[in-house]
């Protein structure tokens, strides 16, 4: 298997056209310049306006889902439940170009079989964060090998996916809709990507803990793992990071009813202003906004002191 | 013929196919891919620069058939004095050049986390093969069972033909060997 398979289809096509045997040779038509040189982010422009392209000609919109080395999830084509849509007016707006970007391609290209079903006609491209990292939305109508209370009784899914602007893509936050009824929303936190240095040193410390034996392993079953990995004794994936120097970014979905949030055990309780359903706090080192409070329009605290929220409130 | 044939072909077979089939050149860039890939990000450090060379790479290699300027000799060596070219060139300028992917009018490919990710793994793997193949006979042949073809300790041992107990010791031998070459080099 290829490691570039769109590398192998393309130049598979430059040796069918420049062909000697087939004559006429079919040229393509005209580039627009120079701006498709780089491999990277162009190269995912130039996928999108492949998919964007199915997008028109079929009506909906189909992503690559996974890849060759975590599997591919499935897609799902119908609606998000009832009480999504009631409560997260992101899900109720038209799907824009801009979610079926860049952002959301590379959160789907990582998303695995075991996160659930993908609603491609509602992924939604959230925001950008100050280092770059994009939030995109993925809901799903089943979370596949997820065992929790939850799950069983509720297979409704919304997970957030943040996309890095280099190295790898944390495995998305998921929750099912009664989490977000309930008011515990749903938050991820976001550090700034590791230099390759700093994945590098991260690498040798873990490597390191682990001969010594004095660190947990976390279990992935869904990573891929080199042989470097396996002879490593990483087998079963290490998640835990050296962190890189700058505080986290707290991201939270949050319902309609939440105007602005409060977080509560962040020094001076910055309240931040909701967009999109989502809320944004940038942390110090050190600081780990975990703790927030929910504020409606008319200024009323939702859920002071952590405090869960009755379904009424949130629910028009 | 079909594609699926050519994987069976050896490289001066797949020159000669190349003139009535392109599949030919899939094929070879299939079997050199991860080769030429490995060799260049170790020498960048860059997943993402080892990609664009590699590209640049196989459609020089690409051009050059065209034009009937293929190698003398074997497929092999040519292709990696090629990347070899193509690297220095890249040093020379401060930056990877396109010009064979532009006249063969390539559009760029989809490079993600993943597969940066599993570019930057080749790396690692292609060191640790290296130091699997200096390992002694009996350990190298558990150790390459066990771990990179991930057979079962019992399948082993019935292949071996020796005790499970016995090739898990070789195993355990050979990893922790492993380690402390990995750590050698590391230093």
């Amino acid at each position: 298997m290829s490691l570039l398979p769109g590398l192998e289809a393309e130049l598979l096509g430059a040796a069918r056209r420049t062909d000697p045997s087939s004559a006429p040779v079919r040229a393509r038509p005209p580039r627009r310049g120079r701006h498709h040189r780089r491999f990277g982010l162009y190269s995912v422009v130039a996928f999108l306006a492949l998919s964007g392209g199915a997008y028109a000609a079929r009506g909906l919109w189909q992503p690559v889902l996974g890849n060759d080395v975590t599997g591919r999830p499935a897609a799902s084509y119908d609606a998000p439940p009832r009480e999504q849509l009631d409560v997260l007016g992101v899900l109720r707006r038209p799907q824009t170009d801009a979610d079926r970007g860049i952002a959301s391609s590379a959160a789907l290209r990582g998303f695995r079989p075991a996160d659930g079903d993908v609603r491609t006609g509602w992924v939604r491209r959230l925001t950008t964060l100050a280092n770059g990292s994009a939030v995109v939305l993925i809901p799903v109508d089943q979370r596949r090998g997820d065992d929790t209370a939850y799950a069983k009784r509720d297979d409704a899914q919304l997970c957030l996916a943040v996309v890095p602007t280099r190295g790898e893509m944390p495995a998305p936050q998921c929750t099912p809709t009664s989490g977000l009824l309930v008011g515990e929303g749903l938050t991820t936190e976001v550090w700034d990507p590791l230099t390759p240095q700093q994945e590098r040193d991260r690498a040798a410390a873990i490597r390191r803990a682990e001969r010594a034996g004095d660190l947990p392993r976390v279990t992935d079953p869904n990573a891929s793992v080199a042989v470097s990995e396996k002879v490593a004794g990483q087998i079963e994936r290490a998640t835990y990071a050296s962190r890189p120097k700058g505080g986290p970014y707290s991201v939270s979905l949050v319902p309609d009813v939440v105007h602005s949030v409060r977080f509560v055990n962040t020094p001076g309780q910055p309240v931040r202003l909701v967009r999109d359903n989502l809320v944004v706090q940038h942390a110090r080192p050190g600081e780990y906004p975990s703790m927030t409070s929910w504020i409606d329009v008319n200024g009323r605290t939702l859920n002071a002191d952590g405090v869960r929220v009755a379904p009424s409130a949130i629910v028009p | 013929m079909l594609s699926m044939d050519l994987d069976d072909l050896d490289d001066a077979e797949l020159l000669l196919a190349l003139r009535s089939q392109p599949e030919a050149f899939a094929a070879l860039y299939r079997r050199y891919e991860r080769p030429v890939l490995a060799w260049l990000v170790r020498r960048t450090g860059r997943a993402d620069l080892a990609a664009d060379l590699t590209a640049e790479t196989f459609a020089g290699a690409l051009e050059s058939l065209r034009r009937d300027t293929g190698p003398s000799g074997p497929f092999a060596p040519w292709i990696f004095t090629i990347a070899r070219n193509k690297l220095a060139d890249t040093q020379r300028r401060g930056h990877a050049e396109d010009s064979a992917r532009r006249r063969l009018e390539m559009d760029p490919v989809l490079l993600g986390p993943v597969e940066l990710s599993a570019i930057d793994r080749l790396a690692d793997d292609a060191v640790v093969l290296d130091l699997v193949s200096a390992l002694p006979a009996d350990q190298r042949e558990a150790v390459v069972a066990r771990i990179i073809d991930e057979k079962d300790y019992a399948e082993i041992a019935a292949e071996l033909r020796c005790s499970e107990l016995v090739v898990r010791k070789r195993v355990s031998r050979g990893l922790a060997g492993l380690r402390l070459r990995l750590e050698g080099n590391a230093s």
